[in-house]
């Protein structure tokens, strides 16, 4: 991976999987104010281009393993290959999670500052780049299994911003529109922006979705800019440096040059206003920082200004009420309190309202959680500086996702967490790119109260994650290491020297780690462990399976595509007697299950909520029904690739799933009698 | 079903149903602290509430009254506000005036559910606005100095993305 592909160097990358066969002239566009320039630009305007994925820079979760082909983020890359066939493909890009089953486990963590969360929160991502940069006019996403997870677009424009190119509606407004079980070519109606692009970022919320979700491919379309023209666009948009400018209305005509940024633009946009102007020809001559200047007089000024000139808009012509007692009259601590249920954007908002308002806002009480995750793209240096000097009080901390393009120093980060790191009792790095040894190395030294770590898909090349100072912090409940690597040797001493551990992910933990050890660890020092998941994770036997059987207090285990021999002796049934409690347990691929390891399951597992059985060959629909007889508390049992059920038994399969409650998954493409 | 006597400020008498009156914590704690539970004729005097608001908050309770008891753990709920039910946000289409009296009524009476459900509604209409509208919207002036304006500016600089 490489952060390359971010900025402009677009020649030096490999040949590019450019679908030139579909290369279209455009006509170019009038302009609206027609001058003079547009004739000679005519050959610079570009061409239509429609690409797919040259490379992944970036994903939250895949459902594969990186070094194998299947169900990983790379299928992406290229032409679709599978669509338009509907299915289960291991030849596309496949997350790890699906529904809302992970919310239900007992490892479930809550959210941090909740209320700065979307409708419909962003749960996965990939970002990928492009050979061209272009002027978006489409982004196709190729779904071929259970599609409708997509609810956000952004591109990564030349001005080193991100911008969202579509959203989806809010929750409510999905469930309706919920796509049919159908692949599809799916292309929402983007948002008119003059972003220049090669870079997306596509967010997936999955929590509305039966199964997993399959993305074969992703495609861009748009039309080309030429170097020059880009150039200059550039240098433009240097000058200004503001965000606003792109989203400024096209009827503000700039200097000539600056066109190059807006021409997507429809002629038409704008209100009356823009259209009276145009009608005119009005051209002003704006310094470069003129369209700031109109901005902030639109924001602060223009109602005083309205006022002391008498224009009466529509709605000053209703009576203004006063009413008996105003907003400012309410005691500090029941304004704190309306102030606590605010997202950090409004938070910051109202402190620009009065004197008052910033007081209450900037109160360290408000800021005892803070997630910038949600606002990953607009998190910098200087925000951590500002929060640096509100948060005197911070507990819980999230920072995952941010800091991606350089946005977020490790120094500034450093400093944040010395100045403010030591009472916190969580702290989330997810996917955070800035991370270097230097910063775990703090986080070890200055946050010894922390009860949770999660540095998951914190992962970069070269490794970089010596962990040695982590073995400071002795009060850890969770960990979570989900697809990073990391130093054997340091994750025992921290098993060792956290006794109060009760979740622990390492998922993905790569094959330097013999987990055959790590069970015996755990048996030996971590008896209150709740959830473990070794998803992936190898080198555990049968042995293993016996010393996790110890962990009496186990309610959701993972040994997906774990114990790859294929004898599990008796570590199924002994883990069933002594963990009474165990809710989630999930054995995809764990080949080595035999029949009476099911009948074990039956008869033991009475607290059972949900139970993975994929790809084990030998599961026969009697076991299956013995199952869903004996463990009353069941919810999900998934049954995908178990080749010994017959397409006939699902007719049987599916009834029983009404009778006994249990949402029983295939990825067999069930079609309803 | 035994009910005793609230007064409000301009006293006016609400015979109110006991287990209602008792989802305030203020006059629950009367009750209990004064004896007062078993004496029919006992009034239960509120000169912080008006008679207007104080029908209101009883509307508000009847409604409630078979919520299950807020729990006391404050900092462990997701402080979202989209979770308003839709009789409660009929219920608050109220004037701003009465919306405010009544989250003083509220912090007084010590009713925890009525509080934080007129709190919210309050951040929602904060939600979303500019500053300008913020203070459209509640008739605040603002008060900086440029100085301080500047700075508050450039605090903000992070969040002016649209």
């Amino acid at each position: 991976m490489s952060l390359l592909a971010y900025g402009d160097s677009s020649d030096t990358e490999p040949d590019a999987l450019v679908d030139f066969t579909a290369m279209l002239r455009q006509r170019q566009r009038q302009f609206g104010c027609g001058n003079k320039a547009q004739a000679e630009q005519a050959d610079d305007q570009g061409y239509y281009l429609e690409q797919y994925v040259l490379g992944v820079l970036d994903f939250s979760s895949q459902y594969g393993i990186d070094y194998s082909i299947s169900y990983t983020a790379a299928n992406v890359i290229g032409r679709p290959t599978k669509y338009p066939a509907y299915g289960d493909y291991p030849e596309t890009f496949t997350m790890r999670t699906y529904g809302d089953w992970w919310k239900r486990a007992p490892s479930a963590t809550r959210e941090i500052q909740a209320q700065n969360l979307p409708k419909l929160a962003t749960q996965d991502y990939i970002v990928v780049y492009f050979e061209e940069f272009v002027v978006p006019t489409e982004v196709v996403i190729y779904e071929t299994f259970n599609p409708g997870a997509v609810v956000r677009i952004w591109a990564y424009g030349m001005t080193k911003h991100w911008t969202c190119l579509w959203e989806a509606e809010s929750e409510t407004d999905s469930d309706l529109a919920r796509p049919p079980a159908d692949s599809r070519r799916f292309a929402p109606p983007l948002n008119n922006t003059a972003v220049i692009t090669k870079t997306l970022r596509i967010d997936f919320n999955h929590s509305r979705l039966n199964y997993y979700t399959e993305i074969d491919a992703i495609m861009l379309c748009g039309r080309t800019v030429s170097r020059i023209k880009s150039l200059l666009g550039k240098q433009q948009r240097q000058q200004l440096k503001k965000p606003e400018f792109v989203s400024l209305p096209v009827a503000i005509p700039l200097t000539p040059k600056a066109e190059s940024s807006l021409e997507s633009s429809p002629i038409s946009g704008g209100g009356p206003i823009s259209y009276k102007l145009r009608s005119l020809k009005f051209q002003p001559k704006c310094r470069p920082d003129g369209a700031t200047k109109l901005h902030e007089f639109i924001n602060n000024d223009l109602s005083q200004f309205l006022m002391e000139n008498r224009v009466e808009g529509g709605e000053q012509q209703q009576p203004a009420v006063v009413p008996s007692i105003c907003l400012t009259d309410l005691p500090f601590e029941i304004l704190l309190r309306i102030l606590s249920y605010l997202d950090l954007k409004s938070l910051f908002r109202v402190g620009q309202v009065s004197r008052i308002f910033y007081d209450i806002s900037s109160h360290p009480l408000l800021y005892a959680e803070l997630s910038l995750k949600p606002y990953w793209h607009l998190a910098s240096s200087t925000l951590l500086c500002t929060l640096a000097l509100r948060a005197t009080m911070l507990r819980k901390l999230d920072l995952s996702w941010c800091g991606g393009l350089g946005n977020i120093s490790p120094t500034e980060f450093k400093k944040f967490l010395t100045q403010r790191g030591d009472n916190l009792t969580h702290l989330r790095l997810n996917s955070c790119k800035f991370l270097n040894s230097s910063c775990i190395e703090t986080v070890g030294i200055v946050c010894d109260n922390l009860i949770e770590l999660s540095l998951r898909n914190c992962a970069t090349d070269p490794p970089l994650l010596n962990f040695s100072c982590l073995a400071n912090l002795k009060n850890l409940e969770r960990l979570d290491l989900f697809q990073t690597a990391f130093e054997p040797e340091l994750l025992l001493s921290m098993l060792e020297g956290n006794r109060k551990l009760k979740h622990l992910n390492l998922a993905f933990c790569g094959v330097s780690v013999n987990m055959d050890n790590v069970a015996a660890h755990l048996a030996t020092y971590n008896t209150q462990l709740i959830s473990l998941d070794l998803w992936k994770a190898h080198f555990l036997s049968a042995r293993g399976l016996l010393s996790l059987a110890r962990l009496h207090q186990l309610e959701e285990l993972d040994l997906g595509w774990c114990l790859r021999e294929a004898s599990l002796g008796d570590g199924l049934f002994q883990l069933l007697s002594n963990c009474p409690k165990l809710k989630k347990l999930f054995l995809s691929a764990v080949r080595g299950t035999t029949e009476r390891d099911l009948m074990h399951i039956a008869a033991l597992g009475k607290s059972l909520e949900q139970l993975d059985l994929m790809g084990i060959l030998n599961i026969t629909h009697e076991r299956v029904y013995d199952i869903l007889v004996h463990c009353p508390k069941l919810q999900l049992l998934d049954l995908s690739f178990c080749d010994n059920i017959m397409d006939r038994d699902f007719d049987v399969l599916a009834d029983w799933s009404r009778h006994f409650n249990v949402d029983i998954k295939s990825s067999r493409v069930y079609v309803p009698r | 079903m035994p009910s005793i006597k609230l007064q409000s400020s301009d006293d006016e008498i609400f015979d109110t149903d006991i287990q209602i009156a008792k989802c305030s914590g203020t006059i629950k704690t009367m009750l209990e602290d004064c004896g007062m539970e078993d004496d029919e004729n006992a009034v239960v005097p509120l000169p912080n509430v008006n008679s207007t608001i104080l029908r209101k908050v009883l509307t508000w309770a009847h409604y409630h009254k078979d919520d299950p008891q807020p729990t006391e753990d404050d900092e462990s709920k997701e402080k979202r506000t989209d979770d308003i039910i839709s009789w409660d946000a009929d219920f608050l289409k109220v004037d701003q005036g009465t919306l405010f009296e009544l989250i003083l009524a509220a912090n007084y009476l010590d009713i925890k559910g009525l509080l934080e459900l007129t709190c919210k509604t309050v951040a929602n209409m904060i939600k979303g606005k500019t500053p300008e509208e913020i203070r459209k919207t509640f008739n605040i002036k603002k008060d900086f100095t440029p100085a301080e304006e500047e700075q508050v500016r450039k605090e903000n600089e992070w969040c002016e993305e649209k």
